[in-house]
């Protein structure tokens, strides 16, 4: 009996030790707690991938850095895998790299190569009977502070800087204090605040019935980044677009310094918000972009992930790049001395990254 | 997993249970553990249930572990003296001075047994309460979670020590040290770090909880060797029988125990122990005149009786709303989502395959496990009459380790040193009679109460009226609970002969 059981013993580590051999099996780091929106993507997006992967011999396992809010994931890339080939980083965006000064211990966003990205909307959504002072969520990180900004265009209408800045504390409300993304949806369906935003998903559960009564509707969605055009409606709800609601309302395109802001702002969220970098000259590069490419192409998996994820564009590789670069480039130091100045507003202890000046 | 479906329903049922109930009841038996951590480790098998009819599986397996863990937590608290998970805390205080006068398997039983008994009770009513939850969930706001904190604060305060104002003076420090890191508005800003980046995600928890509780008890433990009274079988047994019966004999309080841990569980965001301390506190409160933290019974029964109430009182916002009771319910859901579950919408309540699997799965975990639970603390308690020499140490690099693993060894060094600051704050804490329980609370429940302060400041107290704000008679939960607090830190100040004196 014991020889047998060996003997099984024995058989099964060969097959494990050959059928591994000649494969690499990838660490990637989601910068964010486990149960948070990155984790979601990114446990979606694998569950995919590795289906395709595994015709190249490798295969993914996630690994979750919640530390200094997502910012450690990304300094642990960038040194401790600084010449791990292994190593992929679905990064926490771009705008904390922006808007913090120091410790990213040589992390830089621009260094990298991209597999894939996913360019992604958010949705404001506002209670159709609305208080003289309407309240809203701050909290997250400072990633609440663009929909806001959006939410105070929109009520204010055409200002200079400084009208806005005052109009932003006479025509809204901001709540401070929320920590998960569940506490502020119960806030919104108990009516303690009136404005919110969420991702698509939310839109066919948590504020399904709220949509059906007539108690809610979406105000506006920020729309994607484009390539060329800046940025474009929402394939999920064309005509929420925010620039086709704030053309209704106030009978003009938006413009001004605290537009250019807030567009820049919405532009890196949905251009960084969701993608995978790996460092430059990755040996597994080609096999990476391949198999997503793969895994695009197929209909089943396709599928799985626009109902899961929201019919958003995916870009590969170059393509990603292009749409970073040019969201990089909008960058100019006076919206960045903008984006200090308004977020400070916000209560954000916002420092630009002197690597930007 | 392809094998195990194709086995029979029953013999995949009967497996997944087994396992679930295995796994969470043996990481539950790790200090300092808890359930967290059984559902974390989970998403490392996770892509195994990731396979067409394996999901309803991963339900069942789930919510066993969840309650095999809930139950089995109880072990190291009450043989150790270190909490297996902050729920477990209250159990501790009169458990593990039980433990120490022979009597393990009578406390372990007695534990256990409630826990099993009124896991399976509410849990019939929890999910025949279904259709009602939302007119239950619509009642607790802000307000409320910042009243019921604020009890929980003054109880823990008055109830578990006579000392009250080294009591108050540990949960300040315990709310000072949980001020460390990044503010609660969200905005980035750092406090109280002195600059050292490694307090910028303030104090972990695990570290805090094991230094505070498992070095000073371990070192306790090995000076007390000879404390601990050799029993035969036939005592394990009787006592185990005595503890069983024990439940029956103070059924009302076990039953008090178990809505106070549902109705807090009910409530988002209000995990860390408040159930459990609340239900302690009130069997301390409705037993005039006794000895409690020498190994009074009913202080066990009163906050086991919240434990696996708790939980299901817990999962009711969770799968409903998709709003987690607590952090670990939130683990839970990231896993359930990523199968392809709806969590939080009607679609998945009216998914009967599901409710089905996370019914039986907790209804049968919970029985298994309280069955398995009983039958094992006959031979896990036997730990007391071995040398401590020979576990004492294993057990405390086996803690060492989980506390450095489950933060990635990441800051190895950092850990390590804060490990043995705490340990010695413990031991000093100990010995001068500062509450530790109060003190582990107040660092847990801290970051809640502030940031739900910073939320009522911009919610109700907006425009600068405090005294005359409506929130006083709209939100009358609050209201209640301010006055509770005060009173009952008055009456643990003034009242000078309490005898009790855990620290």
């Amino acid at each position: 009996m014991k020889r047998l059981i060996m003997a099984v013993l024995i058989s099964a580590s060969l097959t494990t030790f050959t059928t591994t051999a000649h494969s690499e099996n990838f660490n990637y780091i989601v910068a964010g707690s486990v149960s948070g929106g990155h984790a979601k993507w990114a446990q979606q997006v694998t569950k995919q991938w590795n289906k395709f992967l595994k015709n190249y011999g490798h295969t993914i396992s996630l690994r979750y850095i919640k530390q200094q809010r997502g910012k450690r994931g990304m300094v642990e890339f960038a040194t401790t895998y600084k010449d791990n080939p292994t190593v992929l980083l679905q990064p926490k965006g771009a705008i904390k790299w922006i808007t913090t000064s120091g410790g990213w211990k040589g992390y830089d966003p621009k260094k990298y190569i991209t597999i894939a990205g996913q360019l992604e909307g958010t949705f404001v959504f506002v209670k159709t009977e609305l208080p003289d002072i309407p309240a809203t969520h701050i909290g997250g990180g400072g990633e609440t502070i663009v929909d806001a900004m959006a939410m105070v265009i929109m009520l204010c209408g055409p200002m200079e800087l400084s009208e806005i800045l005052q109009c932003q504390k006479e025509k809204l409300r901001l709540v401070y204090g929320w920590k998960g993304s569940g506490q502020r949806r119960k806030a919104y369906l108990s009516n303690d605040i009136q404005i919110t935003r969420d991702g698509f998903a939310h839109m066919r559960k948590t504020y399904k019935d709220e949509l059906k009564s007539g108690k809610t509707k979406v105000w506006f969605s920020h729309g994607i980044v484009d390539g060329k055009l800046g940025m474009i409606a929402d394939p999920n709800s064309p005509h929420t677009f925010f620039d086709k609601v704030y053309y209704k309302k106030w009978n003009k395109l938006p413009s001004g310094d605290y537009f250019n802001v807030y567009r820049q702002t919405a532009m890196f969220r949905s251009a960084f918000g969701k993608h995978i970098i790996v460092h430059a000259n990755n040996p597994h590069y080609l096999d990476l972009v391949n198999s997503f490419k793969e895994m695009l192409g197929d209909k089943g998996a396709r599928k799985i992930l626009d109902k899961k994820l929201g019919v958003y564009p995916w870009t590969i590789g170059k393509s990603t790049e292009e749409v970073h670069d040019r969201v990089w480039k909008s960058l100019d130091k006076k919206s960045l001395k903008n984006m200090e100045i308004i977020r400070r507003t916000f209560k954000e202890n916002t420092n630009i990254n002197p690597k930007l000046n | 997993m392809e094998l195990i479906l194709q086995q029979s329903v029953w013999i995949q049922w009967a497996l997944m249970l087994t396992l679930g109930c295995l796994y969470g009841g043996l990481i539950g038996l790790i200090p300092s553990a808890g359930p967290s951590k059984a559902v974390i480790l989970l998403y490392s098998i996770i892509a195994f249930f990731d396979v067409a009819g394996a999901e309803y599986l991963f339900v069942l397996f789930s919510i066993a572990t969840v309650v095999s863990c809930s139950i089995g937590d109880s072990f190291a608290g009450v043989l150790i003296g270190i909490p297996g998970g902050s729920g477990a805390a209250a159990t501790m205080v009169d458990g593990f001075p039980l433990a120490k006068k022979g009597k393990a398997s009578y406390a372990l039983s007695s534990a256990i047994f409630c826990s099993t008994i009124n896991g399976l009770f509410f849990g019939v009513i929890g999910f025949a309460l279904f259709p009602f939850y939302k007119e239950i969930g619509d009642v607790i706001g802000t307000p409320e979670i910042v009243g019921l904190i604020f009890t929980s604060f003054a109880l823990i305060s008055v109830v578990t020590t006579k000392h009250t104002m080294r009591s108050l003076t540990a949960i300040s420090v315990g709310c000072f040290l949980a001020t460390i890191g990044y503010a609660p508005d969200g905005m980035g800003a750092v406090r109280n770090t002195l600059g050292w980046e490694y307090l910028e995600d303030g104090i972990s928890l695990l570290v805090l909880g094991v230094g505070l509780f498992a070095l000073p008890e371990l070192i306790q433990v090995l000076k007390e060797k000879t404390e601990c009274v050799y029993i035969d079988k036939k005592t394990h047994n009787e006592q185990t029988w005595q503890g069983i019966v024990s439940v029956w004999k103070h059924k009302w309080l076990a039953l008090m125990g178990g809505i106070i841990g549902w109705i807090t569980g009910l409530m988002p965001s209000t995990g860390g122990g408040i159930g459990d301390w609340a239900a302690y506190s009130a069997t301390v409160g409705v037993s005039r005149g006794e000895k409690f933290g020498d190994g009074n019974i009913k202080g066990i029964i009163g906050s086991e009786g919240a434990n696996n109430s708790g939980k299901i009182g817990g999962l009711l916002p969770t799968i409903m709303f998709g709003i987690p009771g607590n952090k670990m319910y939130a683990y839970l859901m990231a896993l359930w989502v990523y199968l392809g579950f709806d969590v939080g919408t009607t679609v998945l309540l009216e998914d009967t395959k599901f409710i089905d699997h996370l019914f039986w799965g907790y209804m049968l975990g919970t029985g298994i496990s309280g069955f398995l639970m009983i039958w094992f603390a006959r031979h896990v308690s036997k730990i007391l009459y071995i040398n401590p020499l020979y576990w004492a140490i294993p057990v405390m690099v086996l803690i060492v380790w989980s506390v450095l693993a489950s933060n990635g060894y990441i800051s190895l060094w950092e850990d390590i040193f804060m490990l043995i600051l705490f340990g010695l704050l413990g031991t000093i804490m100990k010995n001068y009679k500062f509450s530790r329980p109060a003190f582990l609370m107040s660092f847990i429940l801290f970051p809640r109460i502030e940031s739900s302060l910073i939320q009522m400041q911009g919610l109700y107290f907006y425009n600068g009226v405090y005294i005359t704000n409506s929130i006083w008679w709209e939100h009358p939960i609050l209201t209640v609970c301010i006055l509770l607090s005060v009173s009952l830190i008055l009456y643990g100040l003034l009242k000078k002969d309490r005898s009790m004196d855990y620290a």
